[in-house]
């Protein structure tokens, strides 16, 4: 997953197929119930804490690890178009350092695929504006290159 | 440009070569990158050279690293929830 990440600096992409209809993987992300019984890695349950599901409506999640570490994630619906899309901004209120203060973006489309559904997750937006204006400055192909670079720059 | 870094520091003119941008517009590059930290400049005399700097660079890898891996264990519980809540139907 992080090779994918990587690939493109601006944003993480993941894709699942699921052995169920479009419908239900698309209430999995709208019904409070249903995400609490999912949303996080393993060993992380999640609460809903506010969830206003229309678009301009708000979310806030809390998610605890099972060590006990709790954070707390938030954002506004931006687009829903039932059994397609979902888009939501999502800031990590804990991690103000990774979403650098900005309100990244998350887009989830939904498709039917070989008799079931493929969900597909692009997170978007660079931490900071200055990292994202700078590389818009003709970045191309060096990102696994530079991944390397640093891994031998921590190592020193 | 940074494509050029990766191998190593430059000076600006090996920088504009092969690239058919104007100094000046090299120059304005340059400025962004150096503001957003990630190249760094050293004078040499009258020469500048220009290295990357990995401060600049350190914030998006670790975003892009740890989202990559949330968005992805994530993906996998809605996978066992999905399965759970299908075989509970039946």
């Amino acid at each position: 997953m992080s090779t994918d990440a990587v690939s493109d600096v601006d944003e993480v992409k993941v894709s699942a197929w699921y052995a169920v209809g479009v419908r239900q993987a698309f209430s999995a992300w709208t019904d409070p119930g249903k995400i609490e019984k999912w949303f996080g890695p393993k060993g992380y349950r999640a609460e809903v804490l506010e969830m206003d599901f229309r678009i301009g409506g708000r979310w806030r999640f809390k998610m605890i690890s099972q060590s006990g570490d709790v954070s707390h994630h938030r954002g506004r619906y931006l687009a829903i178009e039932a059994d397609k899309l979902l888009s939501f901004t999502w800031e990590s209120e804990e991690e103000s350092d990774l979403t650098g203060g900005r309100e990244t973006r998350v887009r989830v489309n939904f498709c039917a695929e070989a008799g079931g559904s493929r969900m597909t997750l692009v997170h978007e937006r660079l931490p900071t504006l200055q990292a994202k204006q700078a590389l818009e400055f003709g970045w191309s192909s060096g990102m696994p290159k530079l991944g390397r670079l640093l891994e031998g720059k921590r190592d020193d | 440009m940074l494509d050029r870094l990766l191998d190593g520091p430059a000076t600006v003119s090996q920088l504009g070569a092969n690239h058919g941008i104007s100094p000046g517009a090299i120059s304005q590059h340059l400025r962004v990158l150096e503001q957003a930290d990630m190249i760094r400049r050293t004078l040499n005399g009258r020469q500048h050279h220009i290295e990357l700097d990995e401060r600049g660079f350190q914030p998006v890898l670790t975003w892009a690293e740890k989202y990559g891996a949330f968005w992805g264990a994530n993906l996998e519980s809605l996978g066992e929830f999905l399965m759970r809540e299908k075989s509970d139907e039946h």
